[in-house]
């Protein structure tokens, strides 16, 4: 069943002087607002006629350092990839839109488990941390409900 | 209409007859005014959070009747970038096929020619127009009651505005009573775009501007993935509308929600199809004809140093203490500055042609490139020139706000990013359903530009063609019904390609058998089984500038040559 929240954590490789902190991604909505695992959401108009859900992250014991934050959407159900990006970050946390619609060809996301998944990594590409929540999205109920489902459904 | 306007619609149309616009909508003046937009260019590029999209409007008609609008999920920025980069990339990033004709005599010997790659002529005949040196966008922030309006403010040649598309009605009012005019249809095919938080950015040509000021528009706004608003576009477009995309980043760009071909290249090398033609043909194959065609997808580094090779642009400092015309435009000659229609309208301006010259039709160009001629005829025919009063400073201060720094900062766009994808498609407005987005994969191969395939002449018997798609056929086989797609598949963001149709055995039944002739080493140069080469994606073939139908009729008509020249006789004493 799912579990309320978030938070994995992996720890960073050691240095001469001693481990450094810990390094930990947590996930929540926008606004920071808590998201428990299988919570329904809804996905957001937004890029360009397309729909996103909101993820918000925080990365408690990260140095000012540019990083790679790498995102992922994938159905729980088949793990197919519905978005894979990557870009750099330099503060410790933000809000990102989770681009879902128009999604790929043959994949639906409407009230589809979606298992979002974060991770930072640095310039080696050595992961430093990691966190996943799984959301169900849904189409708003409003004048977008049917370009939604279009859009949003694989077709 | 005056002759720098004739030759830059010539221009236009010569370079670019099949691109179209693909990002956002060409607002007309009203809706009996016919399409006039020749074409349209997209490269975008990841920068942090933000999607940054250079657009190429390519528009032909009255500049007053110029207006754009491009739906955004965030407030913009605006700034105006350089038509080169669209040239040198369409020239670059062409896909290049190469026939190799081996002709086996009967006496044992054989010879290859190759007849390789297709030419692409740069257009360095724009004229320019009279164009507002302002290239610093004027902030004006939106009054408080000024409805949709977010900002309004100027960047170059444009007006542009930013406008709330929470309210369609209260969009379109603004739009109307502030002429940035809306097409009949445009109600509709908005729609989509209407929603709390969105915008639309709304451009249009400053009074006074001529089309040749038309220059691409860097709109830099925050979303995930790049996305061409193709719905919109379907106002006023025209049938089999061509997109070229461009895009710049750490993998192979994919088209999410389109499907993707890979071009039957026998029909480039079989067929009297034009590459536009056998491009079309493909797109329309595919289901709902949606569909992509990779044409390149590799290193980025092919455009490094294209733009800004070594020593171009020479040494601003020496530039601005010329003070002679003559002299300066020759330092702009010889360090490689590019006569386009943004350079000879800065040139219009602070070096006017005299009235003489424009009466008798010379161009800006035939002026600027012949100064020096065009002055002696002067003097000549009406004694010394009144003085000429030219301020090499200030001439040089906008050349370099208005090409060397954009132009720079351009190239350094193939440093930060390694991987280059260059796709095209072709919608007609009823296609025009969904707005095509753009991921990424690091899975897939890479595509070359390289196309090649041999035509075989043996010592007697018919000649035969093999491409590196791994096809074989007579030559010439001009009956085979070929379909122009040679796979369509689905591209992830991650795993390899998903075959949805596979139309080798099509081909190969299309093609027929293939008799390999008569001659002393058969035995060598008998081909080797067909194998199907499905890791290597083959990409489409098409001429950027509109040259590539020329460039395949000349390159079967090249082949045809070859195979029409006599065979040489072969020696009895070797016959078997």
């Amino acid at each position: 069943m799912w579990r309320a929240l978030v938070a994995v954590t992996l720890i960073t490789a050691g240095c001469s002087s001693g481990p450094p902190p810990p390094l930990t991604l947590a996930l929540s909505g926008l606004d920071s607002t808590p998201l428990s695992d299988g919570q329904d959401v809804l996905l957001e108009p937004g890029a360009q006629g397309g729909f996103h859900v909101w993820l918000s992250w925080r990365a408690e014991g990260m140095e000012p350092a540019e990083l790679q934050l790498e995102r992922t959407a994938r159905r729980l159900s088949d793990d197919k990839v519905v978005l894979r990006t990557s870009g750099a970050v330099r503060e410790p946390g933000g809000t990102l839109p989770m681009f879902m619609c128009p999604t790929p060809i043959g994949i639906s996301v409407v009230d589809q488990p979606i298992v979002f998944r974060l991770s930072l990594a640095d310039a080696s590409g050595a992961r430093l941390a990691a966190g996943a929540i799984t959301l169900v999205p849904h189409c708003p109920d409003d004048g977008q409900r049917e370009f939604c489902e279009r859009i949003c459904t694989g077709g | 209409m005056n002759t720098s306007g004739t030759l830059l619609l010539a221009a236009v149309t010569l370079l670019a007859p099949r691109l179209a616009e693909a990002c956002g909508c060409l607002a007309l003046p009203s809706p009996a005014t016919n399409v006039v937009q020749a074409g349209e260019r997209i490269l975008f590029h990841k920068d942090g959070d933000n999607v940054v999209a250079y657009i190429q409007v390519q528009y032909t008609g009255d500049a007053d009747n110029f207006a754009w609008l491009v739906p955004l999920p965030s407030v913009p920025t605006l700034e105006i970038g350089t038509d080169e980069l669209f040239d040198r990339l369409g020239t670059t990033t062409l896909p290049r096929y190469t026939l190799t004709t081996t002709r086996n005599f009967c006496n044992g010997g054989s010879s290859s020619t190759k007849s390789s790659g297709f030419g692409c002529s740069e257009n360095a005949s724009f004229s320019g127009g009279n164009f507002n040196p302002s290239s610093s966008s004027d902030m004006n922030a939106a009054s408080a009651d000024a409805g949709a309006l977010v900002e309004r403010s100027s960047v170059g040649p444009y007006d542009y505005a930013v406008l709330k598309a929470d309210d369609q009605s209260e969009m379109l009012k603004w739009l109307n009573d502030n002429r940035f005019f809306v097409p009949a249809g445009t109600d509709a095919a908005i729609k989509p775009y209407i929603r709390p938080g969105a915008y639309f950015l709304a451009i249009k040509l400053k009074a006074g501007e001529s089309t040749g000021d038309i220059v691409p528009v860097i709109v830099k706004y925050k979303s995930d993935l790049p996305m061409i608003p193709i719905i919109l576009t379907q106002v006023g477009a025209v049938p089999n509308m061509g997109i070229q995309v461009y895009v710049l980043g750490k993998h192979r760009a994919t088209p999410r929600n389109y499907h993707h071909t890979v071009l039957d290249d026998m029909t480039v090398w079989l067929t009297t199809d034009s590459y536009n033609g056998a491009l079309i043909r493909a797109a329309k194959e595919a289901p709902k004809r949606h569909t992509f065609l990779t044409e390149y997808a590799g290193p980025s580094s092919l455009m490094r140093n294209v733009l800004v090779p070594a020593g171009r642009f020479g040494n601003l400092a020496t530039l601005r203490a010329i003070s002679s015309p003559s002299q300066y435009l020759a330092y702009l000659r010889n360090n490689t500055y590019r006569f386009d229609p943004t350079l000879l309208a800065i040139l219009l301006r602070h070096l006017p042609m005299p009235d003489e010259l424009v009466q008798k039709g010379v161009t800006p160009l035939q002026y600027y490139a012949n100064y020096d001629s065009f002055q002696q005829q002067l003097s000549k025919d009406a004694g010394p020139p009144p003085q000429v009063t030219f301020d090499p400073i200030a001439c040089t201060d906008e050349i370099d706000m208005r090409i060397v720094t954009p132009t720079k900062k351009t190239q350094a766009l193939f440093d930060q990013h390694p991987f280059l994808t260059r796709l095209y498609t072709a919608l007609s407005p009823e296609d025009m359903t969904d707005d095509p987005v753009f991921g990424e994969n690091p899975d897939l191969p890479e595509v070359p530009l390289e196309h090649t395939a041999t035509v075989t002449i043996p010592c007697r018997g018919q000649s035969f063609i093999r491409s590196d798609q791994g096809f074989e056929s007579q030559y010439p086989n001009l009956t085979a019904k070929l379909p122009a797609s040679a796979r369509i598949e689905i591209l992830r963001d991650a795993g390899p390609a998903e075959v949805v149709t596979d139309n080798r055995k099509d081909i190969g039944d299309a093609l027929g058998p293939v008799n390999y002739g008569d001659s002393d080493d058969d035995k060598q140069q008998a081909p080797q089984p067909l194998k199907p080469q499905t890791e290597t994606p083959a990409c489409g073939c098409r001429m950027q500038d509109g040259s590539g139908d020329y460039a395949s009729v000349f390159l079967m008509l090249g082949a045809l040559v070859m195979v029409a020249r006599p065979r040489r006789k072969r020696p009895s004493a070797v016959r078997r």
